[in-house]
């Protein structure tokens, strides 16, 4: 009998109820992390606990908080986040807890993160009044996460475009990768369009730092401009995320457009000023007489005096006409020249009209 | 709208109108009512800005801002009619299925987004309402709905744009003299060329006067054609006319010979007219060489340069916003809260992101308000709104970040200067950030409900000047400061300082400062643009209003690009050199260089070929020893290439890149060199498109990674137009990843119109697998559907 009291005092006195699990690797590069510790009660009942965490970086006490105390149910419980919220943060006098105080970051270093659980409140005479666990950890502060290809603000002729980004140094070995693509819209904050618009591509676990454009996602289309980001995580957590970076996807010239208010009308004797063509040729007639084929010549000014092969024919409709003509598609056209069009009408009259040809 | 609310938001406005005028402020700034025309609202707003100082209890300030608002509300009878009108609205609702659930691969995932976008005016101001709403069946906290109206300033100045058509002459707006140039350049040779004509006038007799004034006005000279000149002076008719003379002339001469009788006057009047024509000869060659001598002086060519400048310059300040402002307070009628809103450039509520300038706040988004009200040269920009760390339904799979940006944010700027001219803006943000939402307080005693953890403040000075005709200099310079809830110095049980506390210090300044410095200019003439910036993010330095921003960073970058042949040709690069110190020495820190360097060649009919070379390295520094982390090598050829095959055009856009990437994963080092091949061909025969997409990734260190491995897609297909109103484009496509698997599947998908109001989209994509090695990460079966419905 005695025995068995002495093994069941040995059982509960010698062996840890209150266990924290914490992850370095992933929650030690921040204040914020800290509070992502698990707390496992083996216990059958509530806990009332007083949670204490200490970070040193060597002999040196980089922070200390001190939290209210709250309930630790059986099993796993997260630390409650607003005992944290409302805890006292003790900086060490020094450059590590100057800096973590100000940027909630910590600098490289070897820590220790030390977890104190007081459950002495509970008054349960069987349990230690104090639990710790410590985990040193070599930290190495990540890098951001850089995107690299599409470049930002770029124009892209592929519709399938390879995505490649420069990973966080250092990465976990379970660190995955979730990229999201979206289209921005007109006059759409980038960032909006990231969080709100319909995904493209909204592909996660992806192990590495590029990601061949997913086979049955719609291609890119012609003109639209894009916005995509990449985030970087461990299971749950978020470890950090790129910036938002947009291109469009352009494969044609746009399409010049014609405004359609600067039609010269061609006269018979012209007033000597020249129309300055720039890229169009838009003019107007009135032709009193049927429909039929515009008969019509552009002769160069200069000594050459060559008429312009190739021209597109153009039909005559009675009344008025309006004509465009790109004289950029031709390629017959010199910058800065001086050319006549003639049009001759059924009558035999001759309209006319001087143009220098531009292309800006 | 609510009364109240109306007061709440003037009372905002009219506080913010007074402070810049409340001579101990320390803002010596002065709300300028001088351009305000109406002697009505003149009196209104002075006494508004006057009776600041009067402030003394609640009563009085609130029988000021009721009468204020009565006043400013007074609107005309229209108005009062439809004070509020909707223009136009759309709902529009979005849906993607996936055979492959995002959370479970063997799942099936649909998501939904419905928005509605709408244009009103609420007493002739335009506004932009917009609503969605998100659902995702993948995760548990699924449906996520925000709300946001913005005022539209566009559309406030082009309707204000519109009104004063006719009443205004951009001319009058001109700063420059180059008006002044063209007519100097242009008076001189009118006037040099006059006295040679006259002179030659002179020369016969005063005969040719009305020759000279055929020529019209001698200004316009220059820029026309000399054979137009001269058909106009020696036009067919008059020609015809002299020589007629001539030969009668020469009758006369002979009766003359002859001892013949003539009428003297009659022989008088044919000798002027022939010796006329010899005048108007004289005059039009003396006219070819004054156009000669402008055009090889140059004099031609700076004309129509100042012509063109002076075009140029006109288009620009018609469409000034501050001129158009001008005009309006000038020539419209303009009710008080029109006028009021002349003064903001931006009004937002509800969904909105605020951004101001890279060390200040840069896309940041939240739930708030946000204003910004421009005077004189000076502006002052408010807003405050609501933060989350998790705005996404994206993000909802995830429960944990490590920093947390829960909060709230609070920001003021005062700007001083314009655009054109330069501005400088200070601003300072406040950031109270929470470790998320609250929690049950049962189990905790003595806890108050407010959950803020970190309270951070931000301040910046940010300068803009410019440099000559296109260069702009940009400077910021940004200090931090960070408390908590509760904090202590060590060893003490003092409290620590809060965050204003510790800005308004110099302790620890250089430890959490930011600065950073950008200069981008163009030379138009040569072709060339360039950059260079640095910054400088010193390790204390925390900003959640941009959260891109590392502490403990330097970086340098320069860019340029330059146009040949008339921009046929076009090289740029670009290189960008970080560094990243985040220990407490400077022995140890990464080093990343990020380069572009790229040639692009345009050819004839839209065809162009490129060349692009991505180098981009991280290494370690640490103990005087560097070691190479991760190395991304990119070479790409891009081409376009159109042609017309027996009457159709074919195009082909083809992409050939080599890649080399290697960086470590943990400690291990993953390899994924790769080539790869993309080709669209396409042909268009009448109205159809027929095309071939041809894609091949070769990958030398094929993995157990699906996305490290050889791809391959073919697909073929067409588009056509149906019934003239519905575009569709449909494919048949094989694709495989080595090791994984082999499909073949079909792409459809159909956009149009119904009627009038309903555009829709629909794609579909359905696989089948051939052979299937491992476990998929795609599904098999996806589509898109977006539906457009225009409700007014």
């Amino acid at each position: 009998m005695s025995l068995l009291c002495l093994g069941l005092l040995l059982a509960t006195g010698t062996k840890g109820q209150v266990v924290v699990n914490f992850s370095p690797v992933v929650y030690g590069q921040s204040l914020d992390g800290l509070a992502y510790a698990l707390i496992m009660n083996s216990t059958p009942g509530n806990l009332l606990a007083k949670v204490t965490i200490r970070v040193r970086q060597g002999s040196m006490n980089v922070v200390t908080v001190i939290m209210a105390p709250f309930q630790l149910h059986p099993g796993q419980n997260e630390i409650n986040k607003s005992a944290y919220s409302t805890a006292r943060f003790a900086f060490g006098n020094n450059n590590y807890g100057l800096m973590v105080s100000q940027t909630g970051r910590f600098l490289e270093g070897e820590y220790e993160y030390c977890f104190e659980v007081d459950v002495s409140e509970s008054k349960d005479p069987r349990l230690p009044p104090v639990f710790e666990n410590c985990f040193t950890h070599l930290l190495l502060p990540r890098t951001p996460l850089l995107l690299i290809n599409p470049v930002d603000g770029d124009e892209i002729c592929n519709r399938r475009p390879q995505f490649i980004w420069q990973p966080p140094m250092p990465l976990p070995a379970d660190a995955r990768f979730r990229l999201l693509l979206t289209e921005v819209k007109d006059r759409q904050d980038i960032v909006e369009a990231i969080t709100y618009n319909p995904p493209i591509i909204n592909q996660a676990n992806i192990p590495g730092n590029t990601l061949f454009y997913p086979s049955n996602a719609p291609e890119l289309k012609e003109g639209q401009k894009y916005a995509w980001q990449v985030t970087v995580y461990v299971a749950k957590t978020i470890l950090t995320r790129s910036e938002v970076w947009t291109f469009i996807h352009k494969c044609q010239d746009p399409k010049r457009e014609i405004t359609p208010d600067s039609y010269r009308e061609l006269k018979e004797v012209d007033g000597g000023d020249f129309y300055v063509a720039d890229t169009w040729l838009r003019f107007s007639l009135n032709n009193p007489y049927a429909a039929g084929e515009l008969n019509y010549s552009i002769t160069a000014m200069d000594a050459s005096g060559k008429t312009v092969k190739g021209l597109p024919n153009l039909k005559l409709a009675a009344g008025l006409n309006k004509y465009e003509i790109d004289l950029s598609e031709k390629n017959k056209f010199k910058v800065g020249r001086e050319y006549m069009l003639s049009v001759q009408l059924a009558d035999n009259r001759t309209l006319r009209l001087r143009f220098i040809y531009k292309n800006e | 709208m609510n009364r109240r609310i109306i007061i709440l938001l003037l009372f905002q406005y009219s506080l913010a109108l007074s402070a810049f005028s409340q001579p101990d402020t320390g803002l010596q700034i002065r709300l300028d009512t001088s351009t305000i025309n109406n002697n009505y609202y003149k009196k209104h707003f002075d006494s508004l800005i006057n009776a600041g100082h009067k402030y003394r209890d609640k009563k009085s300030i609130k029988n000021l801002l009721t009468n204020s608002v009565k006043k400013l509300m007074v609107l005309p009878d229209n108005m009062l009619r439809k004070p509020i009108t909707l223009h136009n609205a759309t709902a529009e609702y979005n849906r993607i299925d996936n055979e492959a659930s995002y959370i479970t691969p063997s799942g099936y995932s649909w998501y939904g987004d419905f928005e509605v976008s709408s244009s009103w005016s609420v007493a002739t101001i335009p506004f932009d309402v917009h609503f969605n709403n998100q659902t995702w069946n993948d995760i548990s906290n699924n449906n996520f709905s925000n709300v946001g109206i913005h005022f539209n300033k566009e559309n406030y100045l082009q309707v204000l744009k519109s009104s004063l058509k006719d009443k205004f002459n951009p001319e009058e707006f001109l700063t420059n003299d180059i008006k002044n140039q063209l007519d100097n350049i242009k008076r001189n040779a009118e006037t040099t060329l006059k006295s040679d004509l006259e002179k030659i006038g002179q020369g016969f007799g005063d005969q040719l006067k009305d020759k000279i004034g055929e020529l019209g006005d001698l200004k316009q000279l220059m820029s026309k054609d000399l054979h137009v000149v001269r058909e106009k002076l020696l036009n067919n008719q008059y020609l015809q006319s002299v020589i007629g003379k001539e030969k009668l002339l020469s009758e006369l001469q002979a009766k003359i010979n002859m001892g013949q009788a003539v009428d003297e006057n009659q022989l008088r009047e044919l000798q002027n007219e022939v010796l006329k024509l010899k005048g108007v000869n004289a005059l039009i060659q003396k006219v070819e060489e004054y156009k000669s001598k402008w055009d090889s002086s140059g004099v031609l060519k700076k004309v129509k340069q100042l012509e063109l400048l002076n075009e140029k310059q006109l288009e620009k300040i018609a469409k000034d916003p501050a001129t158009i402002i001008k005009q309006a307070k000038a020539h419209l009628q303009l009710t008080g809260l029109q006028r009021l809103f002349l003064k903001l450039n931006q009004l937002k509520f509800g969904q909105n992101t605020l951004s101001g300038s890279p060390l200040s706040v840069n896309h940041l988004l939240n739930k708030g308000i946000n204003t910004e009200i421009a005077g004189k040269n000076k502006s002052l920009m408010v807003g405050l709104g609501k933060l989350k760390t998790f705005n996404s339904i994206f993000d909802q799979p995830f429960t944990n970040s490590i920093l947390s940006n829960d909060g709230n944010a609070k920001m003021i700027s005062v700007g001083l200067g314009n655009a054109s001219a330069g501005n400088a803006r200070f601003s300072i943000m406040t950031y109270n950030q929470s470790m998320g939402a609250l929690e049950n307080f049962a189990s905790i005693s003595g806890l108050s409900a407010n959950n803020t953890f970190r309270s951070t403040v931000v301040t910046t000075i940010s300068n803009e000047m410019r440099l000559g005709e296109s260069g702009i200099i940009t400077t910021e310079i940004s200090r931090s400061a960070t408390s908590y809830r509760q904090s202590v110095d060590s060893d003490t049980t003092l409290q620590s300082k809060t965050a204003m506390q510790q800005i308004l210090n110099s302790d620890n300044l250089l430890n959490s400062m930011a600065v950073s410095c950008r200069y981008e200019d163009e030379l138009e003439d040569q072709q060339l643009s360039y950059g260079v910036q640095a910054s400088m993010i010193a390790p204390g330095y925390n900003n959640p209003g941009n959260s891109f921003l590392t502490g403990g960073s330097k970086e340098f970058g320069v860019k340029a690009k330059k146009s040949f042949w008339k921009r046929k040709l076009q090289a740029s690069v670009k290189t960008n050199v970080r560094e990243y110190n985040f220990g407490d020495g400077t022995d140890k820190k990464w080093r990343s260089i990020y380069s572009i360097i790229d040639l692009r060649m345009k050819l004839r009919k839209g065809q162009s070929v490129g060349i692009r070379y991505m180098p981009n390295k991280m290494i370690r520094v640490a103990g005087g020893e560097k070691s190479m982390v991760s190395i991304l090598e990119r070479l790409s050829v891009d081409g376009t290439l159109a042609q017309k095959i027996a009457g159709k055009y074919y195009r082909n856009n083809l992409t050939l890149a080599w890649q080399r990437n290697k960086h470590m994963l943990a400690n291990d080092p993953v390899l994924n060199n790769s080539l790869s091949v993309s080709s669209f061909q396409s042909i268009t025969l009448g109205s159809k498109l027929l095309f071939v997409n041809t894609l091949y990734d070769h990958s030398r260190n094929n993995s157990q990674f699906v996305f490290f491995n050889s791809t391959f897609l073919a697909e073929a297909g067409v588009t056509y137009i149906l019934l003239k109103k519905v575009s569709l484009s449909s494919s048949i496509i094989n694709n495989g990843v080595k090791g994984w698997y082999n499909q073949i599947g079909i792409k459809q998908s159909i956009s149009g119109q119904l009627r009038e109001r309903v555009n829709f989209n629909i794609y579909v994509d359905a696989r089948k697998n051939m052979k299937l090695y491992q476990p998929l990460l795609y599904g098999l079966f996806r589509t898109d559907i977006s539906i457009n419905y225009l409700i007014k």
